[in-house]
């Protein structure tokens, strides 16, 4: 063999395994779809200690961080305290030595009856005098909430019990019952302490929330029911008298479809409370309401999930948070002071004081970028600051990756998008991801981390994020201008901002990928422009939009907004179905991946189904794939993982070919 | 002496139109879904109405209403009313699989799912949701679409629901149909209208 022939077969080996190598070192989407570490961490009174709250492989823990010698330690860990069948879901400091925590417990309950199999209980924590000391640990057994710790009442905090009279109790933590103490003739179920001696407010009727000035620890509001039908706010001066600030008609003939604005924080002005529209569907939506004017404003619309709770700077008394519902499980969103819709987002980081000690001189923070997940910081205002937590210790020290934030015009409209670029320079081009957000009304892809995004950047994609006409985080015109555009004018606006990009040339071919509504887009668009997008995945997409909106969940109130939202089906199916993908597919020239949960909720498996049989008759490939037991949102990290894989490798694969 | 006559009188009155009503309601009448093998030949102006059943409880039932239409689904603006009394179908024994009956053909509503779960009378009103509505067309197996009544449940809520899982479960539905699929063709048969079928056989 001649020395030319060699070279050439080692030329050709190196390209091979060039090739190999470079498809065999696919950053793995499990490193970015799992647990977090650190669930929460808040910081003591005095500021000599943090409590984080931590996941463990099963179970949660409490660690104690010491400011002063910056050193860490276990307080809690509920997999050896327990039956490893208690979870905790928020934890707050009532003074320097006691945390306060809602303990979630599972038991047998009523067969069948879900709400019936858990409980849970107010747990006070003691942190002991030394460390290596096991905390004690009080709960209080009549049901009931903690309403505010009394921070500066070491040992004392407000509760709230109840009933046709409802209540708010100073209890003392030392004579509570220690936890799993069993009752006895001699000892007293929370100390004997709901008296009439420790009542500091009551109400006729079930109060549901109370609100208390943190600083006097006097009781300033309450919402209860006045009656059976009707729900109240009613304010408290300091001589504890009662002004009835507003009332709603909760009874069968309430009107459902109206907002029903019900405070969840107190604010400093005493007429105004952020509150939530428990009417909304899926409610997401938080609102600044003046109860004496009748004046609100949306400040904040979640992603997708359910706002079960409100989180507070404890000094300014504005809103810095929220607690959503996320495939059963409560995590924080924080997005800093928010006073009103428009133009909420920065320049791509957070930086948001969630905790300070009474003198304000030590705080704790929450940061966020783009290319840095959530972090837990502590600072002093002295010396540097530490670093308490991260969401993902794994991504500690974040990405290289740049974002940049644009936006095209498209009918009037001005259209922002995000694209991310990895960190590496382009050879010559990076090839394109774009990602379209569900929703498609009230959604937004906001400048923060999102694990899909430097995923697909870690592999070497740019990825862009539009949020089109009908996001959220914007202008009200922006949102409201996405009403019965499924169609048109926000795939308009995808295809302007993607046209926009690829004129770059740093930008070579691309992809579209969205999951719901996006991948409704990715279906509609892979048929409407083959020539700009090489492939598509769809997952959990809307394949047939009349279908979708004959859903037999689909009635009332929420079938009127998707009419007027969406589409009538019953006066423009035709239109509605020639919108929809899966009468198109006679035209696909391009490679498809579907996937779908088969347990979805909100689109039927059967979208998926549909596009499968219509493909099998014309004949055409599909890269098909059903998730079992698998609802709508993959948040559970295993099969968001799975799922993010194929993807990565369908696309490398469509790209490569194509 | 004339108050207590008129106080008698009132009282077996409304004694007597509770009795009725709770008496009509426990004897509406009933309609057994079957194995799709036990189902009988079909007469003129009947077909055979099928269901994919995924239901717990300890007494499950639907109710049925024809709607007084010639259409398989109703349009836009059109009145609903019924035609026929209220049949109801129990489901205690009939829980999980395929299950048909022959019906008269016809557009109908199911009017009201009962779950009950021993003092917790759960009850769903659907009297004018249209995705609760199947169409039997004559001499065809009308696939109605897949109930669902979830096993677990709330104090105050259950999952209920009925899915058109034509396309995802097509071959399933095909074998369900037995021997009436080599003599009947199968008709996707949800009361609303839903092109897909059209699409996949043209």
């Amino acid at each position: 063999m001649g020395k030319n022939t060699i070279a050439v077969c080692l030329c050709l080996l190196s390209l091979v395994s060039t090739h190999i190598c470079a498809a065999s070192t696919a950053i793995d989407a499990g490193q970015f779809f799992t647990n977090v570490d650190v669930r929460t961490v808040d910081l003591s009174p005095s500021g000599k200690r943090a409590a984080i709250l931590r996941n463990t492989e099963s179970s949660h823990r409490i660690d104690l961080y010491d400011t002063e010698s910056q050193r860490e330690s276990t307080l809690l860990d509920l997999a050896q305290f327990d039956d490893g069948e208690t979870s905790i879901r928020v934890m707050t400091w009532l003074d320097d030595r006691h945390i306060a925590a809602q303990f979630v417990s599972s038991r047998e309950g009523v067969k069948d009856l879900l709400d019936t199999r858990k409980t849970s209980s107010l747990v006070i924590i003691q942190v002991p005098d030394s460390a290596g000391e096991s905390p004690l640990v009080y709960r209080v057994r009549t049901n009931g909430w903690l309403v505010d710790p009394l921070v500066s009442e070491p040992g004392q905090f407000l509760f709230a019990k109840s009933s046709v009279y409802s209540k708010v109790y100073r209890l003392e933590v030392s004579k509570l019952n220690r936890y799993g103490q069993k009752l006895s003739k001699l000892v007293k179920v929370d100390g004997g302490q709901f008296t009439p001696r420790n009542e500091v407010a009551s109400v006729k009727g079930y109060a549901t929330r109370w609100f208390v000035n943190s600083t006097s620890g006097q009781v300033t509001g309450v919402v209860f029911y006045s009656d059976p039908n009707t729900l109240s706010l009613a304010s408290y001066n300091g001589q504890g008298d009662e002004e009835r600030l507003s009332d709603w008609n909760v009874g069968e003939e309430a009107d459902d479809e109206a907002k029903r604005l019900i405070p969840i924080l107190a604010t400093r002005d005493p007429n105004v409370f952020y509150s939530i529209d428990t009417n909304e569907d899926e409610q997401r939506s938080v609102y600044s309401v003046d109860f004496s004017s009748q004046q609100e404003t949306l400040v904040y619309e979640s992603r997708a999930y359910k706002i079960i709770d409100l989180i507070q700077d404890k000094s300014s008394l504005q809103l810095i948070g929220v607690k959503v519902i996320d495939e059963g499980s409560v995590r924080s969103v924080f997005f800093g002071a928010v006073e009103q819709q428009e133009d909420r987002f920065g320049p791509g980081s957070l930086d948001v004081v969630i905790s300070q000690s009474l003198d304000s001189k030590q705080s704790l923070s929450y940061r966020e970028a783009h290319n840095q997940p959530g972090t837990f910081v502590w600072h002093d205002g002295v010396g540097e600051p530490h670093v308490l937590g991260h969401y993902y210790p794994h991504f500690s020290k974040g990405f290289d990756t740049r974002m940049e934030v644009h936006s095209t015009e498209v009918d009037g409209l001005s259209i922002p998008y995000l694209l991310t670029l990895p960190a590496d320079k382009p050879a010559p081009s990076f090839p394109l991801v774009v990602m379209p957000h569900g929703g498609p009304i009230g959604v937004s892809d906001n400048p923060y981390y999102d694990a899909a995004t430097q995923l697909f950047a870690a592999n070497g994609y740019a990825v862009l994020r539009v949020n089109y006409r009908g996001s959220s985080g914007y202008s009200q015109a922006l949102r409201d201008a996405g009403k019965l555009q499924w169609g048109s004018g926000i795939l308009h606006d995808i295809m302007a901002a993607t046209r926009e990009v690829m004129a770059r040339d740093d930008i070579g071919k691309a992809c579209i990928v969205g999951a719901s509504y996006g991948g409704y887009a990715a279906l509609s668009l892979i048929l409407r422009e083959p020539d700009t997008f090489r492939c598509a995945a769809s997952l959990s997409g809307v394949s047939d939009i009349n279908l979708y909106l004959n859903h037999s969940h689909r009635r009332g109130k929420r079938d009127k907004w998707l009419r007027e939202n969406v589409g009538d089906t019953l006066t423009d199916y035709d239109a509605l179905k020639d919108a929809s993908p899966l009468y198109h597919l006679d035209t696909l020239s391009r490679p498809l991946m579907v996937m779908h949960g088969d347990e979805d909720g909100t689109v039927d498996v059967e979208h998926a189904f549909r596009v499968r049989h219509i493909l099998e008759k014309y004949q055409k490939p599909l890269v098909f794939h059903v998730y079992e037991g698998q609802g709508h949102s993959f948040s559970e990290p295993e099969k968001a993982a799975d799922a993010f894989n194929r993807i990565l490798g369908f696309i490398a694969q469509s790209l490569h070919s194509g | 002496m004339f108050l207590r006559r008129l106080a008698i009188l009132t009282v077996c009155c409304l004694l007597g139109a509770y009795t009725s009503s709770s008496f009509a309601k426990r004897t509406l009448p009933t309609l057994p879904l079957l194995n799709p093998e036990s189902v009988e030949e079909l007469e003129s102006g009947y077909g055979i109405v099928m269901f994919d059943l995924d239901v717990a409880g300890k007494a499950p039932s639907i109710v049925i209403r024809r709607i007084s239409t010639q259409s398989p689904f109703l349009s836009a603006g059109s009145k609903l009313t019924f035609e026929t009394k209220p049949l109801r179908i129990p489901l205690t024994d009939t829980k999980q699989g395929f299950f048909a009956q022959r019906l008269k053909k016809g557009l109908y509503q199911i009017t009201r799912v009962d779950a009950p779960f021993f003092n917790l009378p759960y009850k769903l009103d659907i009297e004018n949701a249209r995705a609760w509505r199947f169409y039997v067309a004559e001499e065809q197996i009308n696939y109605a679409g897949k109930l669902v009544i979830e096993q677990t449940r709330g104090t105050e809520y259950i999952d209920v629901g009925l899915f058109n899982r034509f396309a995802t479960d097509l071959k399933e539905i095909r074998e369900a149909a037995g021997r009436f699929s080599e003599s009947l063709p199968l008709n996707m048969a949800t009361g609303i209208r839903d092109d897909f079928q059209m699409l996949l056989e043209q």
